[in-house]
């Protein structure tokens, strides 16, 4: 990607902060520096969006699955043994 | 009792009847928290064999120091941090590992940053792509991930459970983040 210089941001920049920025961790005129270059960056509006729809992915692993049948099985002889 | 009455009965709680022997108590949070548990145990683990036993380890010791929990934190949290170091113990992990410090240009290129690829949501087809995606990636990957993303820890919590602090939280999440995309990317280039 061409490391290119948008409302005074490099990409490379939104590249380092994209995590902070996606999580609201940047102060506000951080943040609107950042949407600034995003905005008008195609590059980086994909970028973003694609670290998103990742997160999203795994997110949607939520509830864990209930243990195996032997796992639980061993875990339970395990507690009786306290 | 009700299951729903079971689950208004704070952890807090059922930890200090753990601590007087109150074996029905330590039961109801141990099935309260063991799926979570063995999942993050999974990702720390190297094996299935090593993450049940990571996690038969930590349910025995909090048990051995329910009294030791103070409620400062959520007992979840408590619950993970003694997993982890069980773990550590067991393998001593990280002894001699240098820490991935790769350089976050090329991590950002391995995840497509330098190139016009198709959205990643449109290319995703099940979230068999994500498990095997996430399980590729290394431990300290795997254990900020799954504590942050998929059980909801703050970044706070999450640097607890992990022993490090706000920025190296945060940092961590970040590569972490990145080598997961570029896990996901190059599933799409499998399949």
């Amino acid at each position: 990607m061409p490391d290119s210089l948008i409302a005074g941001v490099r990409c490379s920049e939104v590249l380092a902060e994209l995590s902070d920025f996606l999580d609201g961790q940047l102060e506000m005129a951080r943040t609107e520096t950042l949407q600034a270059h995003v905005i008008k960056c195609d590059a980086c509006e994909r970028f973003g969006a694609d670290v998103r729809a990742a997160l999203d992915l795994l997110r949607e692993t939520g509830t864990p699955e209930p243990l195996p049948d032997d796992v639980s099985k061993r875990l339970a002889e395990c507690l009786r043994a306290l | 009792m009700p299951a729903t009455e079971q689950q208004e009965q704070p952890d807090l709680a059922l930890l200090v009847a753990s601590s007087s022997g109150d074996k029905a108590a330590f039961e109801e949070f141990v099935d309260r928290h063991k799926s979570a548990l063995f999942r993050f145990a999974r990702a720390i683990s190297p094996s299935l064999t090593d993450a049940e036993e990571a996690m038969q380890q930590t349910f025995v010791s909090a048990w051995q120091h329910a009294s030791t929990f103070r409620g400062e934190g959520h007992a979840r949290g408590w619950l993970f941090q003694i997993a982890r170091n069980a773990q550590n113990k067991m393998h001593r992990r990280r002894a001699g590992e240098p820490p991935q410090h790769d350089d976050l240009t090329d991590l950002g290129n391995q995840a497509g940053w330098d190139c016009g690829l198709t959205p990643l949501a449109d290319v995703i087809e099940n979230r068999e792509w994500v498990q095997h995606a996430l399980s590729s990636l290394l431990v300290d990957d795997q254990e900020i991930l799954v504590l942050i993303e998929v059980e909801g820890f703050s970044l706070l919590e999450a640097g607890d459970i992990l022993g490090l602090s706000l920025p190296a939280t945060k940092s961590r999440l970040h590569r972490a983040r990145l080598r997961l995309l570029a896990a996901l990317r190059k599933e799409e280039h499998h399949a």
